[in-house]
């Protein structure tokens, strides 16, 4: 995977998030793919039952993120044969007029990806960002600030 | 830097922080390194600030276990993952996933830290 293969998956990711459909979801992951929101979590294992758990969060459609309500970004940040680490943010808001900001999270995701550029391994740490900081702009420094700013 | 190199950092970072000596905590970081401890937190900046930081609140060394190794290294930069774990009467107290997201200068130190942390819920830790 080169950096900007790796650019396009998180760009399918987002879309597929923001679509909640079922074959652009299940196309990220290979059949075997183990998916996991926490490093401790047993996860989700297996595309089928990915695409379950994002189309019916809780078990159900309701708890769906509604369309226009959030912002992502994910931005590779180290490629190393066939595993990737990117990070970047995710902000919610109340409503469609995106005028306040519920929560924030900074993301890093572990990635590892098969030959054909399914993502096999998921990985997620996030971290809530307090109130006051959950602004537009670069929350990474120095060089790392060009990887994740908005 | 090699998987080996990054392997030995986070080696002398996990001694350093048993230690608390302040020449092999120094040794670890660049002059003008940013160390940041959440992502969104303004970073400390400068070796010695690092260094006062490190040794204003200590942990006690026999109260903390940590491993941490490379997960990806890419030219300059690594990324490290790892488990921190807190003691206490001999029994795990907190658990901590840690993600560093670091940059390296071409002495081997350390310029750039960002960590990611979060707490194992409290209720379910391993025995």
């Amino acid at each position: 995977m080169t950096r900007d293969d790796v650019q396009a998956w998180l760009d399918r990711y987002i879309a597929a998030w923001a679509a909640y459909d079922a074959d652009a979801i299940g196309d990220l992951f290979a059949d075997d793919a183990v998916y996991r929101y926490h490093p401790s979590d047993d996860g989700f294992v297996g595309r089928d039952a990915i695409v379950r758990a994002w189309l019916e969060p809780s078990g159900d459609a309701s708890t769906r993120d509604e369309p226009d309500t959030w912002e992502a970004h994910y931005e590779p940040f180290a490629l190393d044969g066939g595993r990737a680490v990117a990070v970047g943010w995710s902000r919610y808001y109340t409503d469609t007029s995106k005028s306040t900001v519920t929560d924030m999270w900074d993301n890093v995701y572990l990635l590892e990806f098969a030959s054909d550029g399914r993502c096999r391994l998921f990985v997620e740490s996030f971290v809530a960002r307090p109130e006051g900081r959950r602004g537009k702009g670069s929350h990474l420094t120095g060089d790392f600030g060009a990887a994740s700013d908005t | 830097m090699t998987r080996d190199d990054v392997q030995r950092w986070l080696d002398r970072y996990v001694e350093a922080w048993r230690t608390y000596d302040p020449a092999a905590i120094g040794d670890l970081f660049a002059d003008d390194v940013s160390y940041a401890y959440q992502p969104y937190r303004e970073p400390t900046r400068g070796r010695d600030a690092v260094v006062s930081e490190w040794l204003e609140s200590q942990d006690d060394p026999d109260s903390w276990e940590a491993r941490y190794e490379p997960y990806a290294v890419d030219g300059d930069r690594a990324v490290a993952v790892g488990e921190s774990r807190y003691l206490e009467g001999g029994k795990l107290a907190r658990l901590y996933y840690n993600v560093w997201l670091l940059r390296f200068d071409e002495e081997g130190r350390c310029a750039e830290f960002v960590e990611y942390w979060r707490e194992h819920p409290k209720d379910s830790l391993p025995a």
